[in-house]
């Protein structure tokens, strides 16, 4: 009966420390730095930041900061039935905006980043609530 | 000592045969596997979609199977067309889209294929193999979507045979989905479907009722890539007594956050 508590316990710690090793593999933060909403894919967190007169968009890889300088950006925003392309600039650190921009509540958004080699592309969409 | 060695050399001696048969035997598994149990599919490899060629855990060289690729697509979700091609990467053929696609198609012409009395298949049609057993004409198809999708996939340009959702995709595995097997753009009755391309390539099929239409289950949490079967009629029948269609559906349901 000793053993099976010891075995069960070991058992018990073996899991935690597994499921504890498992979140720390968790790829980059789910909570919002920047007063946005974040969206996970894969290995990239993107941050869409819909302001007033601009919209910002923060991204991060596996944890770290992207240099948006080397990549690039834009936005497809669907707008009650309207579609239109936004075009994102590199605006130091990770961050990439757009000014004179406003995103409706209710707009379906997708962010296209095109990563260093120019060619290959991440999406993550957004709804603006 | 000796006399074990001994035995081994004359069991070694004895086998070959029989080893030579096992070899022989897979090796026409193989061909016969080959010649006409390969889809194509669309699935993620890292973080990049790629245009798949193969069955069940085998994805094979698509960089050399690039000249039969007869068409590439991608869709919004209003299923109007954006600029989509296929690049090479590596051993991979990745879709490249100027703006994220709601649905992605392809469409691979396999080449005509016909099977010798001994069972060997040879990629040549019935005019150059006049006592192959049958000659079909093979044609690949896939469907992914990427997107989430605001309307029901209408049947789409140079899917010959495709697989279409009834209603919304489950989001957990185990749960039922309908799905209706067009033929250039009708019904496809007695269609066969496959559940599981990759992970129960040799599953039995199920097939379509009189509408197209059947019910499976969602297999995976993860890349479902559904598979339907169906013989047409031959267009060149000089050369294939009958056209194989086979065509893929993939779609991935959502792992729980992390």
């Amino acid at each position: 009966m000793k053993r099976m508590q010891s075995f069960f316990a070991a058992l018990l710690v073996a899991t935690l420390a597994w499921a504890s090793i498992d979140t720390a593999g968790a790829h980059g933060g789910t909570q919002p730095e920047h007063g946005g909403v974040v969206q996970l894919v894969g290995d990239m967190s993107f941050e869409l930041v819909p302001a007033a007169d601009r919209v910002e968009l923060w991204v991060e890889d596996d944890g770290e900061e992207v240099n948006s300088a080397e990549l690039a950006a834009k936005l497809t925003v669907v707008d009650g039935g309207t579609k239109s392309e936004v075009a994102l600039t590199p605006a130091g650190g990770n961050k990439f905006e757009a000014k004179g921009v406003k995103i409706g509540k209710g707009a379906k958004v997708t962010a296209l980043l095109t990563l260093k080699d120019k060619q290959s592309k991440i999406a993550a969409n957004f709804t603006i609530k | 000592m000796n006399r074990s060695r001994s035995r081994t050399r004359t069991l070694a001696r004895t086998d070959f045969p029989r080893l030579f048969a096992a070899v022989a035997a897979v090796a026409c598994l193989i061909a016969v596997q080959a010649a006409h149990g390969h889809g194509i599919w669309f699935a993620q490899r890292a973080t990049q979609l790629a245009l798949l060629y193969g069955i069940g855990a085998d994805d094979l060289d698509s960089v050399k199977r690039q000249s039969m690729v007869e068409s590439i697509a991608g869709y919004d979700a209003d299923y109007k067309p954006i600029p989509t091609k296929l690049r090479v990467a590596g051993p991979l053929l990745l879709v490249d889209s100027e703006s994220q696609p709601t649905v992605v198609t392809a469409v691979l012409f396999n080449g005509i294929w016909s099977k010798t009395p001994e069972g060997e298949w040879i990629k040549k049609g019935r005019d150059e193999v006049p006592n192959a057993t049958t000659a079909e004409k093979n044609y690949k198809y896939a469907v992914r979507i990427v997107g989430s999708l605001s309307a029901p996939i209408p049947p789409l340009p140079n899917q010959t045979l495709q697989i279409i959702p009834v209603g919304q995709i489950p989001q957990v595995m185990g749960q039922p989905l309908k799905v209706r097997v067009l033929f250039q753009g009708k019904p496809a009755a007695k269609a066969r479907v496959m559940w599981d391309w990759l992970n129960d390539p040799d599953g039995k099929p199920v097939k379509t009722a009189a509408d197209g239409t059947v019910t499976i289950k969602v297999r995976n949490q993860g890349l479902n890539v559904i598979t339907a079967i169906f013989d047409g009629p031959s267009d060149e029948p000089a050369k294939a007594d009958k056209m194989e269609h086979l065509a893929t559906l993939s779609f991935v349901l959502p792992h729980a956050p992390e």
